[in-house]
């Protein structure tokens, strides 16, 4: 093995690792809080995988978050930390609820739906890159300020005009049939959306990594001055980032509706587009890793739900284990120690030392 | 090896493994006595930054113990070493570019008045040791604004500030004006009547020959020799380094100049203060000739290369390439009508530092037919165009792939040369082009300069190093305070002391002489 690919390996494990203490210091926690402790962790860590419905709930709640990680990524990788991916998640899913009342032919509609989404996710996405660009206004509070202004605009859009008064709680009126996704696996709900995040996943990698766009994007990202100096275009670089990142959490969006859903009923922003920026950070913004993490945060979450329901311990546990999970990753230096020892002894061979 | 107890120091049976496996050291021994100037030298990637960070405690050797003043030592970082009496002015800047030089200097040590940092004491003291040791600067601007030369005077300010017994200085007159090297010499040498010892790493041979003792060789992470510098030659010490004879100079027919293809007209670029940086310059630089701009470090040459290659904006005048008004036109545009530029700072704008090698080479071209198709980056071209550049242009690194973060300072500058010169350029600004490369590269970096010149290229070369201006250019002008103080069309006619008096403004060519090299 060369010390290439140990560096590899070792960015993996220090994942794992990240996760394994995570779960102890949750097991910890569960131990000091339960009556019944036994019953808890297994519920937790096993309940996932106990029945093919608890495992399509880890796999419906993985898929709206590889949209969002992914477009994440893509912004991450010029260095854009876009908080707008909220308010496009939720926007993009409103727009998609729109045109799902509107009569259309079979094949069309969710392809149609799905591409509104897209553009909105887009166009909410690329607002602080040209702010910034425009202005020099910080991405962060433009950002924070747009997902308010998506929170208010979706929910008059919600209360004024895809309001249903005969539902009896608010909600849009029922979707059309024709835009609805195929289940792919009977006895769950996982459907399509499923392989169109596959798509996603491979063209984002291929997007990032071997594409001009991609190169320039990246190169940006790590060294703006040099992006500059060589002639590339970095403001248009930061903006088609946010647009391709934008489009495919909207995308996400859309289809989470046409999957899952049969009206539009969130009056708040999901915690999808905050779920995108974690697992991004997990995958290191590498697409290839983000169905992983988003597995991983779909499982834990699955996981706690049961447990809630089985034991005595309550659900919030989760955020604490997203939590330590996050600082885990965060802190590099943790097996920096391990990795350089699996180096050197790799290169002592080579010097006979 | 014997232990050597009046030595100062001791590093002993050196081996140093980077995390990416690669072995920088090697056994290496290096001894230095109280009160010597020793010189570290050897090719780009030999080891001697590395070695150098081991003792200041920035990296942990695998093996090999460190005497200090006969004590064994093992400094967990820098600041150990500094406590100890050790300073260190790297190849690479450690400045904090927002802050200024005064803060910089006393960062760490800052002169405090009831518990606050006392930024006049600051700036007094920063002043007092420039105008002590001659190395100018304004304690009050920021360091975002410097050019290369006067941020590394900030750095040999740093440690001098720090009043270090052993003073290891990682080439720090890479960047420096003949004249400003030779003022350095002078308070190095002082120094050293003081019993402080100082540690001096330079691939200009002349240099180790004028100020230093003893040296040590590494070669290839090995230490090869050790030898005392009286008697020696600069052709001894570089068989020495390389283990052969190698051609020092470069030889070259005279030009045969053509048309301008880059031309500058009354050039105005003011800088961040306000002030006409390039005050109202004129020239051309014809096809097949390559024209030396000699000068002052800070005379407005930063703010000239700047301007050409569209990074900043200048307040008026005119600049023409290839024929066109470069006005308003991007970078890109520039670089498409066959212009290229060597920047003086290759950590900024020269590299990607956490990019591969390959994806450093293609920062220009990426776009282009051949390098990638329907968008997607053609790799397989990419990677193979990369590898003939690097065995062309001698890169040291372990493959494409890695990070140009991990290449020693000279196979930097080689990536960012071979990307420009690859570019077979109509017009190439080579600013301080061989910049930390050793005397083997350097000479194989002009003599590609010059046979890019007889393929017919428009070289403009700006260098601090005034015999790289006088061997390689065919012709010279001599920048003064934003203004050409003198035009030579024929570079065999000038000489370093003739030079020496336009660049210190004692002498100025009458307005006719200058505008000769306008080539109207
Ligand atoms: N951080 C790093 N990680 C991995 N390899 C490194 C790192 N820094 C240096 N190296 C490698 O170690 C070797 C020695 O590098 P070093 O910087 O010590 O050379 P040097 O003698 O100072 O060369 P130069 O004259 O070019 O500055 C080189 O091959 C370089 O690629
Ligand atoms: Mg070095």
């Amino acid at each position: 093995m060369n010390s290439r690919n140990i560096e590899n390996l070792v960015n993996i494990l220090k994942t794992l690792m990240a996760v394994v203490v995570s779960y102890a210091i949750a097991a910890v926690i569960i131990m000091l809080v339960s009556d019944m402790p036994q019953q808890a962790i297994s519920s937790f860590s096993m309940g996932p995988f106990s029945t093919l419905r608890r495992f399509g709930n880890v796999i419906e709640g993985m898929i709206p978050i590889i949209f969002t990680g992914i477009g994440v990524s893509i912004m991450l990788s010029i260095r854009f930390f876009n908080l707008a991916v909220s308010g496009a998640f939720y926007m993009s899913a409103i727009i998609a609820s729109a045109i799902a009342l509107i009569p259309m032919s079979v094949g069309l509609h969710p392809i149609v739906g799905i591409f509104l989404g897209g553009i909105t996710g887009a166009a909410i996405c690329v607002l602080p890159a040209l702010l910034k660009a425009k202005w020099g206004i910080n991405e962060v509070v433009s950002a924070l300020m747009f997902n308010f202004v998506a929170t208010f605009i979706g929910s008059y859009i919600l209360r004024f005009v895809l309001f249903d008064p005969m539902a009896g709680f608010m909600a849009s009126r029922v979707f059309q049939d024709t835009v609805r996704l195929p289940l792919l696996i009977q006895g769950t709900r996982v459907h399509v959306g499923l392989i169109l995040a596959g798509v996603v996943t491979v063209f984002a990698y291929i997007f990032l990594y071997h594409s001009k766009w991609g190169y320039s994007i990246r190169m940006t990202g790590m060294n703006k001055s040099f992006a500059i100096f060589s002639g590339i275009g970095v403001s248009w670089a930061t903006i088609f980032a946010t647009v391709i990142g934008g489009f495919i959490v909207g995308v996400g969006g859309a289809s989470e509706m046409y999957g899952m859903f049969t009206r539009f009923q969130w009056t708040d922003l999901p915690t999808t587009g905050f779920d995108g920026v974690m697992v991004a950070a997990m995958a290191r913004r590498n697409p290839a890793l983000i169905p992983i993490a988003a597995f991983f945060l779909s499982y834990i979450r699955v996981g706690a739900d049961i447990m809630a329901r089985s034991s005595d311990v309550a659900q919030e546990i989760v955020a604490v284990i997203q939590a330590i999970i996050i600082m885990m990753i965060g802190a590099e230096a943790l097996l920096a120690g391990l990795k350089k020892r699996a180096i050197l002894k790799n290169s002592a061979k080579e010097v006979n030392v | 090896m014997v232990f050597e107890l009046t030595s100062i120091l001791a590093m002993q049976g050196i081996t140093k493994i980077y995390p990416n496996g690669l072995i920088a050291n090697r056994d290496v021994d290096f001894m230095v006595e109280k009160g010597e100037i020793h010189a570290l030298i050897g090719e780009n990637g030999a080891g001697k930054t590395t070695l150098m960070k081991i003792l200041f405690g920035a990296e942990q050797p695998e093996r090999g113990t460190v005497h200090l003043r006969g004590e064994p030592i093992n400094f967990s970082g820098p600041m150990e070493a500094i406590k100890a009496g050790i300073g260190m002015v790297y190849q690479h800047f450690m400045l904090v570019e927002s802050m200024t030089v005064a803060e910089n200097v006393v960062l760490g040590l800052e002169p405090c008045k009831w518990g606050l940092i006392n930024i006049e004491e600051a700036q007094r003291r920063t002043l007092e040791i420039s105008k002590q040791y001659n190395l100018n600067v304004d304690p009050k601007a920021r360091i975002m604004d410097l050019s290369i030369g006067q941020k590394q005077k900030v750095e040999i300010l740093k440690v001098l500030y720090r009043k270090a017994e052993i003073l290891i200085l990682d080439e720090p007159t890479a960047v420096l004006t003949p004249q400003e090297t030779r003022e350095l010499f002078v308070q190095l040498k002082e120094m050293k009547e003081k019993g402080i010892t100082v540690i001096f790493i330079s691939h200009k041979l002349k240099e180790i020959v004028e100020l230093c003792d003893r040296l040590t060789v590494l070669r290839r992470g090995e230490s090869v020799a050790r030898a005392s510098v009286a008697g020696i030659t600069e052709s001894e010490i570089s068989k020495l380094m390389l283990g052969q004879e190698v051609q020092l100079g470069v030889e070259k027919e005279s030009a045969k100049p053509g048309a301008p293809s880059l031309r500058v007209k009354n050039l105005i670029v003011r800088n961040d203060e306000g002030r006409n940086a390039v005050n109202d310059i004129s020239f051309g630089v014809r096809n097949g000739e390559i024209l030396g701009i000699a000068g002052v470090e800070g005379n407005g040459q930063t703010e000239l290369a700047m301007a050409i290659s569209g990074l900043t904006k200048y307040a008026a005048g005119i600049v023409e390439i290839a024929g066109k008004d470069i006005r308003g036109a991007s970078v890109r545009g520039i670089r498409e009508l066959g212009f290229s530029h060597i920047p003086e700072d290759r950590m900024t704008y020269g590299a990607c530092a956490f990019a591969g090698v390959y994806e450093n080479l293609i920062s220009d071209r990426y776009y282009k037919k051949g390098y990638s198709k329907y968008g997607l980056l053609q790799s397989n071209h990419i990677n193979s165009e990369g590898d003939e550049l690097i065995s062309g242009y001698y890169i040291k690194c372990r493959s494409g792939r890695e990070p140009v973060l991990s290449l020693s300072g000279g196979n930097i500058q080689k990536v960012v040369v071979a990307r420009e010169c690859s570019a077979v350029p109509g017009v190439l600004l080579a600013n301080q082009p061989t910049r930390g490369i050793d005397v083997m590269a350097a000479g194989f970096v002009r003599r590609k300069l010059i046979a890019m010149r007889d393929t017919g290229a428009a070289i403009l070369l700006i260098s601090a190093d005034i015999d790289e201006v006088l061997e390689v250019s065919d012709s010279i002008i001599v920048m003064q305070n934003g203004k050409i103080a003198a035009y030579f069309s024929d570079a065999t006619q000038a000489t370093a002391e003739i030079l020496g008096e336009y660049m210190l403004g004692l002498k100025t060519q009458t307005t006719e002489e200058i505008r000769r090299v306008f080539h109207e």
